[in-house]
């Protein structure tokens, strides 16, 4: 390992338990805020209301399934619920901060810090809304009901792991070493480049 | 630059495209994840006699503790994130083949540390085994990445260097 990155490494993994403790004090707040974000979008795709409980990280969806619509049909309605952990979603954020603060070089990137973090909860809502619609597919699937009542969406076994796999396992840090390399292109190919020099 | 994100961006795409088919999650990563579960507990028994590995959990025989290997765990999603960066650079294919190889294997030895980390942190509190788990390993695991995605690229001839990413 060179010298350039050994360095860029050390200072990471110095800033990350820093960054790690601000982000999990702060699990409340990320929670409300997501909870808000996603208001208006579920209200206007899903076929029923859908509310919200924020305990901690952890959000809790609500979801009013018609009782007609099961195998075994009838009156009325059940409440099927869904809860996603908005921390699982957001645990790309201290990286990227620590990754950031890493490659800091002449002055502080507070516009490339707000952006890169701006462009991660945008992601992690919409990642947060992808989870929400395919476990409430597996819900309806598990439970035999046909899941077009959901936005007109079929159940398919490997969509579903598909979604899983990106949306709540691969991007959340993924995309924290992506948006930093989108931020920081001229450390990146110095860090890169055995010749390069500092300009 | 753009043409290198959008390679890269399309072969993730294909990658965990083909990684999630049921045939390949039954036949490969099952049975890598089965693989990893065997390895890692052969490890942990030269030092530590009470872990026994049941199917792909590993137990603490004497507490009935276990930590159960799943899909997820096994470090493919991190290979698949640097394979498909490696892919996507303008390079020779034995460099490419090289550097996969050596990539992964690095990953897979810090995703065994981090198998057995997490078992013995689960031993000692569940809480700290949740936060370890779902939050930090994750980041620690495509850091890792990160570094030997640029190590092979200073690696790279200084010809190469100025045609890729810069």
């Amino acid at each position: 390992m060179t010298p350039k990155i050994s360095r860029f490494l050390l200072k990471t993994l110095a800033w990350l338990p820093v960054f790690y403790l601000l982000w999990y004090l702060t699990r409340e707040s990320q929670a409300m805020l997501m909870a808000a974000a996603l208001k208006p979008l579920i209200g206007l795709t899903f076929p029923v209301d859908v509310p919200s409980l924020e305990r901690g990280s952890v959000l809790t969806y609500g979801i009013e399934v018609p009782a007609r619509l099961t195998a075994q049909g009838g009156e009325g309605s059940f409440l099927g619920t869904i809860t996603l952990d908005v921390l699982i979603y957001s645990c790309g954020i201290p990286l990227f901060m620590a990754m950031m603060l890493s490659s800091l070089e002449y002055r502080w990137p507070w516009w490339s810090l707000l952006g890169g973090v701006a462009w991660l909860l945008l992601f992690e809502a919409a990642a947060l809304y992808v989870s929400l619609c395919y476990n409430t597919l597996n819900m309806l699937h598990t439970l035999g009901i046909d899941t077009h009542w959901l936005m007109g969406l079929p159940w398919n076994a490997h969509l579903s792991l598909f979604a899983q796999t990106t949306f709540a396992l691969v991007f959340p840090s993924a995309l924290a070493v992506i948006v930093w390399a989108a931020f920081n292109p001229a450390y990146f190919s110095r860090l890169a480049s055995p010749h390069a020099k500092r300009v | 630059m753009k043409r290198y994100a959008w390679t890269y961006f399309i072969l993730l795409g294909i990658l965990f495209a083909v990684e999630t088919l049921p045939s390949i999650q039954v036949f490969t990563v099952g049975a890598w994840t089965q693989f990893l579960a065997d390895l890692s507990g052969n490890l942990m028994q030269i030092f530590d006699s009470r872990v026994v590995v049941e199917g792909s959990n590993l137990k603490n025989r004497e507490t009935g503790f276990a930590v159960s290997i799943k899909a997820g765990c096994n470090g493919v999603e991190a290979a698949i994130i640097l394979a498909a960066a490696i892919l996507a650079y303008p390079s020779g294919w034995a460099k490419k083949g090289l550097g996969m190889i050596l990539g992964v294997l690095a990953i897979q030895c810090l995703n065994l540390l981090r198998i057995i980390s997490l078992y013995y942190l689960g031993e000692w509190n569940q809480a700290l085994l949740n936060v370890a788990h779902l939050y930090v390993w994750p980041g620690l695991i495509i850091l890792d990445a990160l570094i030997i995605f640029l190590v092979w690229l200073h690696w790279q001839k200084p010809a190469d260097s100025s045609a890729g990413l810069a």
